[in-house]
């Protein structure tokens, strides 16, 4: 009963928008549908890989690292850039091009890369940053990009505002032999090296890792991010299939909490006040898990296991006071994931080869109080809506895994150690 | 306080400033050309000039778009231009090609007259319904950008064959293909020209009382002038999916306020009556040097706002002051 409630739901709260992002990956291995899935419940909170398809070979790559592509939403393709070699021996010039600057990821992200092109420069890797930023509109972040060309940058690092409108320029880019990586924001370009965090695994995880920590039993809730945003429905549709397996946990629905403390809290006071059933566990896609708590204090209702697919500093503050054993977080934080895209781009120009047109990693779910005494800073508090760094020992594509990335791997110098 | 009236008039006759309108524009087009040069020495070479064209022809085209609904008066300014590219391109892409309208001799006359149909629209409210044409066109301006998103909620990557061809170039790379459809906007206008509309539409812009009392169909002319943009807008719906080689609803709407920057810059008087496409066409060459050179001097998006915003003020200060002393030649002129 319960199964088919939620399937019939998720197929309404997916809607096109991912069914469009999947059906670009028509692969082997995928997942019989929820209901033949853990009918019995036995697979509940386990992983399974399910290959993102394209030409890409990923058995080039050690178990760990293949597993970070497991049902990414766009096919994965060898590169074209794996017999590239830069025309310069360098240093090299490095173009930042950013949509937008509002964020604190956004700004981490460029105070980072402006380090790593500083501690590079030290070493006659790089020479200039060139950083450009849009704020948000298209026309101008494609002109941008045209201007970085024209100035002869050796590479560019980009966050496109858009999967498709770039493509051209990224062209020319490819044809002026600037290699061209996206972070964070994957392009159809097959002339892009996208390094791209994996969103469908990531939702995957933590609602697996709430599942199996409930016993694979029990009421939970999905806050989601911005509905129509692709990080939002990838990270619902991993939600959905790791609750497919689990034939006891039983979905009492969905809220937008837009990626909003306030929002969050709001909406999930309305959905409690019309659910008046137990709620044992609710992931939400980061920066909502304040709002979460909140509203269960404020209607009188015990706290329930927390998924966290993105923390900020004051939700790891929050969990730490109140629910230090019951939650399960993954993070992709912007230090980690700028020194992927920088690495990626020096490598590139090396002549270093990169195997595939998509550098994707999960990051690696986090549990348990210990993890989160070595995480937590004493400096940080509750109303911080930064973004939290990773997990000791729980980087985003650490320097050390990238190699596997290439054909011909040579190691680079450390980057700084993050703040 | 009568001298201190006449000593700046005195001083702005020794300025010598230049008669037209049209020459402020070209002196500073020619300045900013050289700027870019300066700062990106390969700025018009033969590898990147094929990328560069196809990023101004959009917004040349946008500038063209809007000089007929200003020109024809009475308030004229068609707000609704930039969303138009953005539906254009999306109907090119989501509605044409799913259809198998994907030849060039097919897709782009249907795009054409898509543009022109929704001008005509403008222009009927506008001219017969006799509603203010900014809040008409502010309501068909939000309409086409809802629809867009209707239409198309996220960006598709395929655009039709035509577009990867026209962002092609002949003769190595010095004749970029993109350009035809500006040659098409330009010829367009001259055919209108030759044809007597561009006068009519002059005279209805400069005076719509004495214009009807000549005989001049004054509703039927203002009707004509939207159609014409919005044809002209169809066109830079054209360039604006050989720009971005895909469909995407969020990248149309920019464009409108830059067109109408363009036709100020370009010394368009934008009370109607007075003025072509030659000053628009400069003018949106001018802000696109002026956004290049920002862009290449890795100035912030922010900033180049403020820039955008300054240099248009500054343009109709200048001009509106030309224009007046224009008008004072020819009444002077008459009246001897």
């Amino acid at each position: 009963m319960s199964l088919t409630t939620w399937s019939r739901r998720g197929a309404g709260a997916l809607g096109v928008s991912v069914f469009l992002l999947l059906s670009g990956c028509a692969a082997a291995e995928v997942e019989p549908g929820g209901q033949a899935a853990g009918a019995d419940g036995s697979n509940c909170g386990q992983m399974s890989f399910t290959a993102p398809g394209g030409s890409a070979d990923l058995s080039q790559l050690p178990d760990k690292l293949r597993e970070g592509y497991s049902g990414y939403f766009a096919p994965v393709n060898t590169s074209e850039y794996q017999n590239f070699r830069s025309s310069s021996d360098g240093p090299f010039t490095i173009g930042y091009s950013d949509s937008f600057s509002g964020n604190s990821w956004r700004a981490g992200a460029l105070a980072r890369l402006q380090q790593d092109v500083a501690t590079y420069k030290q070493a006659g890797l790089t020479d200039n940053l060139v950083a450009m930023n849009s704020n948000l509109d298209n026309t101008l972040q494609i002109q941008q990009i045209s201007a970085m060309i024209n100035e002869g940058v050796d590479a560019i690092i980009a966050i496109p505002n858009s999967p498709t409108a770039f493509n051209d320029v990224i062209e020319q880019a490819h044809r002026a032999g600037i290699p061209f990586i996206t972070l964070a924001s994957h392009v159809t370009s097959p002339y892009a090296i996208n390094v791209d965090s994996n969103y469908v695994l990531t939702g995957e995880m933590v609602a697996g890792g709430v599942a199996k920590a409930l016993g694979g039993q029990g009421n939970a809730i999905i806050v989601d991010g911005i509905n129509g945003a692709p990080a939002s429905a990838a990270l619902h549709a991993g939600y959905e299939a790791a609750f497919a397996k689990c034939p006891g946990i039983n979905v009492l629905g969905s809220v937008e909490g837009q990626w909003s403390e306030a929002t969050t809290k709001t909406a999930m006071l309305q959905f409690l006040s019309t659910h008046p059933t137990q709620v044992d566990g609710v992931v939400n896609g980061g920066g909502e898990t304040l709002g979460v708590m909140q509203a269960m204090e404020q209607v009188g209702r015990p706290l329930p296991f927390i998924g966290d697919s993105n923390p900020d500093k004051g939700s790891l503050v929050a969990l730490q006071k109140s629910l230090a054993d019951r939650y399960a977080a993954a993070s992709f934080p912007p230090d980690q994931a700028i020194d992927a895209a920088f690495t990626v781009a020096i490598a590139t120009l090396q002549g270093q080869g990169p195997r595939f047109d998509a550098v994707v990693g999960g990051p690696p779910l986090v549990t348990g109080a210990d993890a989160l005494g070595s995480w937590v800073q004493p400096d940080w508090s509750e109303s911080s809506s930064d973004q939290a760094p990773a997990s000791p020992g729980a980087e985003f594509l650490p320097a050390a895994d990238l190699g596997a990335f290439f054909t011909s791997p040579q190691p680079l110098p450390p980057l700084q150690a993050a703040p | 306080m009568t001298a201190a009236v006449a000593v700046p008039r005195r001083r702005a006759v020794g300025l010598r400033m230049p008669r037209s309108p049209l020459a402020v524009v070209v002196v500073v087009t020619a300045c900013l050309l050289v700027a870019n040069l300066v700062v990106t020495p390969g700025f018009l070479a033969p590898d990147r000039l094929p990328g560069t064209a196809e990023l101004f022809v959009p917004l040349a085209l946008a500038a063209m778009a809007s000089v007929p609904s200003i020109l024809s008066g009475g308030g004229g300014l068609d707000l609704s231009v930039g969303p138009l590219l953005g539906i254009v391109n999306i109907v090119a892409v989501a509605i044409l090609m799913p259809a198998g309208l994907v030849a060039a001799e097919v897709s782009i006359p249907l795009c054409v007259l898509l543009g022109a149909a929704v001008g005509a629209i403008n222009g009927a409210v506008v001219a017969f319904v006799r509603l203010q044409p900014i809040v008409v066109t502010l309501g068909t301006y939000l309409v086409l950008d809802g629809l867009a998103l209707v239409l198309m909620p996220q960006p598709v990557g395929t655009a039709p064959p035509w577009a990867a061809w026209l962002s092609g170039s002949w003769l190595g790379g010095f004749a970029p293909r993109s350009l035809l459809l500006l040659v098409a906007g330009c010829l367009l206008w001259v055919l209108a020209r030759r044809l007597g509309f561009v006068t009519l539409v002059r005279a209805v812009g400069s005076d719509a009382r004495a214009a009807f009392t000549s005989g001049v169909r004054v509703g039927l002319v203002r009707f004509g002038a939207y159609a014409l943009g919005g044809a002209l807008a169809g066109l830079a719906g054209l360039a604006l999916t050989v720009l971005i080689n895909s469909g995407d609803a969020t990248v149309g709407p920019q464009y409108t306020l830059a067109a109408v920057a363009a036709v100020a810059l370009g010394g368009n008087a934008l009370s109607g009556g007075r003025g072509g496409i030659a000053g628009p066409l400069l003018g949106a060459l001018t802000l696109f040097l002026i956004q290049s050179l920002l862009s290449a001097l890795a100035v912030s998006s922010l900033w180049i706002q403020v820039v955008h915003g300054s240099v248009l003020l500054a343009a109709v200060c200048i001009n509106s002051s030309i224009g007046a002393r224009v008008g004072r030649r020819a009444a002077a002129i008459q009246g001897g």
